[in-house]
């Protein structure tokens, strides 16, 4: 078992990603449009109310 | 489950002054109109309000919109429409509010009107086609008299100072016959604050006008959004709008567009209840509902089967809707257009090539494809997905699904990241120079689950200070030595992955500049702490625990498996069940012992499962024991890499819970950026291993996981063989009942019509699991290495997982 520090920087054996792209641009998208992409992995804006659709024939 | 009304449409008028050729209400299928009387009456005023306030009452609606509508409204008269107006508000709820509307030709609009609707809070719509000669193409009054001067004049009063606020916009119904860029043109030219352009009513029965053409009214409205697009979209479009948020993943802002369900009834000048509007295209009668005001109430009418079916998202929808890959923007069209005598509402939209043309270009042009802002997504292989579809996932599947991971909460840092300051600009700058060191803190679990705390915060006030500790992890694990500001809480430093360190002191959640902020700087062989008083704490590299250093503590294991037993992370309650302290050493032994035996079991006997395991997961994080001893487990859906788990009282049980919620796990890392099923379904469905009934996702997580619980009682049972006993009867009872349930269970969800095809891939792939033959056992004839205990089950009994109910 591991119970020490270890500080070294991590062997890259987890995750990679083809195209990896810095944490400066992609805050440079902005909240909306990152959160917007990632939808179905955020829980529900609406809080449980469900949303509907409005009636086509008024504005 | 009922679907509340919270939009109603109140024909208050059954006859018009102009005489438009395509109108639904008098020149289609439908002819009610006919036998209605012309205005409604007070005691159907009356009756309405009263439905719909006892409807807001009943269902507690925040809120709730009435149309006012015709025919034309305007003919009802100023006394009528004030008495609909004040029955309303007097009736509702005092905490429901009311949006009041009238949609109107603005032919006979004049300022007595205005000042009514200024007084009673009515906004005003207006139908315009267009310029003039786009307008008199079909709204001219019955004398063939042009309604364009009257019309313009209506928007002009609207446009004063004194009455702007009750603008609500304009409704342009499309003709291809008319100029695209000369209607948008004539229409922005009054201002609107809202502008819509409605398809014109069609079924396949009859077909709109096409000139030949393929997609004539997807090329008519992608010129008008081309020059929208080029004026800087000046003004809201709904059709639009609804497009780009749909594509986005959120709701329409219109019946015509997506998948939300309908909550829509209207209310004839008789009192009759009928479903939508515009079904009145379709053939005479199709709105009715043989419901009234007088004898029914609004949730009567919320069941009838046509109100249903225009809830029921994409289980609704024809096949070949479901099969496509704009169904969640198109939602099949407005559902009076999918009308076909013979095959009734079970088609496309008949504008099918239009809409498909329509979305795919808008999305297109607004989002186009840029390597260098890709977006998120697992990259997951067809084999890959084949894997996952029938339960399994070795190593790379679930390393694919862990890449996947990390870039989505690599953006969700970045979009709560950059307010927090300094911390920020450190991490991004690590991020170039030392990317390793910057993932490894973020493959952490809980990284993603406090980001998504901080985003679903919205307050303005989110707790940013984590991102200090995850820089400063970071910083550590690059070996720089800069200088970070670390928040204190209660007493102590958190440096996530790494450990805790106790430095005194309460210290706050929310430090401010001096007070619960130390400093931590790195070095070559340990790093320090300057705490907020001044003393300094030194911790060397591979330092074992002491009374201030609290490491993370991992355990390997054979097979290349290494999981942190994660008992300090202030975050790691993110799972049902409380989570446990600081385990103990005794309870650490317990733990590491429980582990290896556990693990050995799942290698040999569960190897389809062991090997994702293995590749991702990286964190058990050990929670209470449940109640009256109940084993307790639970997977979040928020934080990838970690299951919660009570220590159970055999290895074989805990292997039971490993591969039980890490099946959670890896659904839930599919639906990140998988559509399985129709996510606005609205239905609760049986699940055989619960009383109460079950969203889809519930269902579809809870199958999931229940086919690995099935083929780990098949594995007892192998084990068993030949053998009598409590625990052989016990395994082969247990194997019985959860391949029932499990099966029951695949075949509600193959049959519930809401998969998409991905689903019903993933349906028919845990079907071949559960009916593929018994494996021979690994190890030949090898008993179980502890007495199988008849020990109760986890979730399906006791935990569903935090977030994820099955």
């Amino acid at each position: 078992m591991t119970t020490v520090l270890t500080v070294e920087p991590a062997e890259h054996t987890g995750p990679q990603t083809d195209t990896r792209i810095p944490l400066d641009q992609l805050a440079a998208l902005g909240a909306a449009e990152l959160t917007a992409a990632l939808y179905r992995a955020l829980p529900g804006e609406e809080s449980g109310q469900v949303p509907v659709a409005a009636f086509n024939s008024s504005i | 489950m009922l679907v509340p009304f919270a939009q109603f449409v109140l024909k208050v008028h059954s006859r018009c002054d102009l005489a438009c050729d395509h109108c639904y209400v008098y020149e289609h299928a439908d002819t009610s109109w006919r036998g209605r009387p012309r205005a409604i009456g007070e005691a159907v005023i009356d009756q309405a309000a009263h439905r719909i306030a006892e409807h807001a009452l009943a269902h507690r609606l925040p809120a709730v919109h009435v149309v006012l509508h015709g025919g034309e409204p305007l003919l009802a008269g100023p006394a009528r429409l004030r008495r609909v107006a004040e029955q309303l508000r007097a009736r509702l709820p005092a905490d429901c509010a009311l949006d009041l509307r009238i949609h109107t030709n603005g032919v006979r609009l004049d300022e007595e009107f205005c000042e009514l609707f200024r007084e009673l809070g009515i906004k005003v719509g207006i139908s315009l086609d267009g310029d003039r000669a786009a307008n008199d193409r079909h709204r001219r009054f019955a004398d063939g008299r042009s309604s364009h001067s009257r019309v313009l004049a209506a928007v002009e009063l609207l446009r004063t100072p004194r009455y702007r606020a009750l603008y609500a916009g304009l409704l342009c119904t499309i003709d291809i016959e008319n100029d695209p860029v000369a209607v948008l043109d004539a229409l922005l030219e009054l201002d609107p604050p809202k502008i819509d352009f409605l398809l014109p009513h069609a079924t396949w029965d009859a077909p709109p006008p096409r000139r030949g053409e393929e997609a004539p009214y997807a090329d008519w409205l992608l010129t008008v959004h081309r020059r929208w697009q080029r004026l800087g979209s000046p003004v809201p479009v709904r059709t639009f709008d609804s497009i780009v948020r749909t594509l986005g993943g959120r709701s329409s802002l219109t019946e015509s567009l997506g998948l939300d369900p309908a909550d829509l009834v209207v209310i004839e000048t008789d009192g009759t209840f009928e479903q939508a509007d515009s079904l009145k295209t379709a053939y005479d009668g199709a709105p009715a509902t043989g419901f009234d005001v007088f004898a029914n109430s609004l949730d009567e009418v919320a069941r009838h089967p046509g109100m249903m079916a225009r809830q029921s998202g994409l289980a609704g929808l024809s096949e070949q809707c479901r099969a496509c890959p704009v169904v969640r923007s198109c939602g099949g069209g407005l559902y009076a257009h999918r009308w076909r005598t013979g095959a009734g509402f079970d088609n496309p939209s008949v504008f099918c090539g239009d809409l498909m043309r329509l979305i795919t270009t808008i999305r297109d042009r607004v989002a186009p494809v840029q390597p260098a802002a890709a977006g998120p997504g697992t990259g997951l292989t067809e084999g890959q997905l084949d894997q996952l579809a029938r339960g399994y996932g070795d190593g790379a599947t679930v390393r694919a699904l862990a890449a996947g991971q990390l870039d989505l909460t690599r953006r969700l840092l970045a979009a709560v990241g950059p307010a927090a300051g300094p911390a920020w600009e450190l991490l991004a700058e690590l991020d170039t120079e030392a990317p390793a060191a910057v993932d490894a803190v973020l493959t952490h679990p809980y990284v993603r689950a406090w980001a998504v705390r901080c985003l679903g915060d919205g307050t303005g006030a989110a707790d940013l200070a984590p991102l200090a500790e995850i820089a400063a992890a970071a910083a550590l694990r690059a070996g720089r030595s800069t200088e970070v500001a670390v928040p204190v809480r209660g007493g102590a430093v958190h440096l996530p992955t790494l450990g805790r360190l106790l430095v005194g002191g309460g210290g706050t959640s929310r430090p401010k500049a001096g007070g619960g902020t130390a400093v931590l700087c790195g070095g070559a062989a340990a790093f320090t702490v300057r705490a907020p008083g001044g003393a300094e704490f030194r911790v060397a590299h591979d330092q074992p625990a002491d009374e201030r250093w609290l490491p993370v503590r991992r355990v390997e294991l054979p097979g290349g498996w290494t999981v942190a037993l994660e008992d300090l992370d202030p975050h790691r309650d993110s799972h049902q069940w409380p989570a446990e302290q600081r385990l103990t050493g005794a309870e650490l032994a317990d733990w590491t012992g429980s582990l290896r035996e556990a693990w050995e079991l799942a290698q040999r006997d569960l190897p389809q499962y062991a090997a994702g395991i293995a590749a991702g997961l990286n964190t058990i994080t050990p929670l209470r024991p449940g109640p009256s001893g109940r084993d307790v487990s639970a997977a979040a859906r928020q934080a990838f890499g970690a299951v919660g788990i009570a220590r159970p009282a055999t290895a074989p049980i805990l292997a039971l819970l490993l591969v039980h919620e890490f099946q959670h796990v890896k659904l839930g890392a599919v639906l990140d950026f998988h559509d399985l099923f129709d996510r606005a379904d609205p239905r609760l469905f049986d699940a055989p291993w619960r009383a109460d009934k079950r969203p889809l996702e519930g269902l579809f997580q809870g199958t999931y996981a229940h086919l690995a619980v099935t083929e780990f009682w098949a594995t007892r049972v192998r084990a068993y063989d030949g053998l009598r006993g409590e625990a052989a009867d016990h395994a082969r009872e247990q194997l019985a009942r959860w391949r029932g349930h499990t099966d029951r269970a695949i075949d509600t969800l193959l049959g519930c019509g809401a998969l998409t095809p991905l689903g019903e891939r993933f349906g028919h792939g845990m079907r071949a699991s559960l009916d593929r033959p018994p494996a021979p056992r690994a190890g030949g004839a090898a008993r179980p290495s502890g007495p199988a205990q008849p020990a109760p089950l986890p979730s399906p009994s006791g935990a569903p997982p935090s977030g994820l109910p099955a």
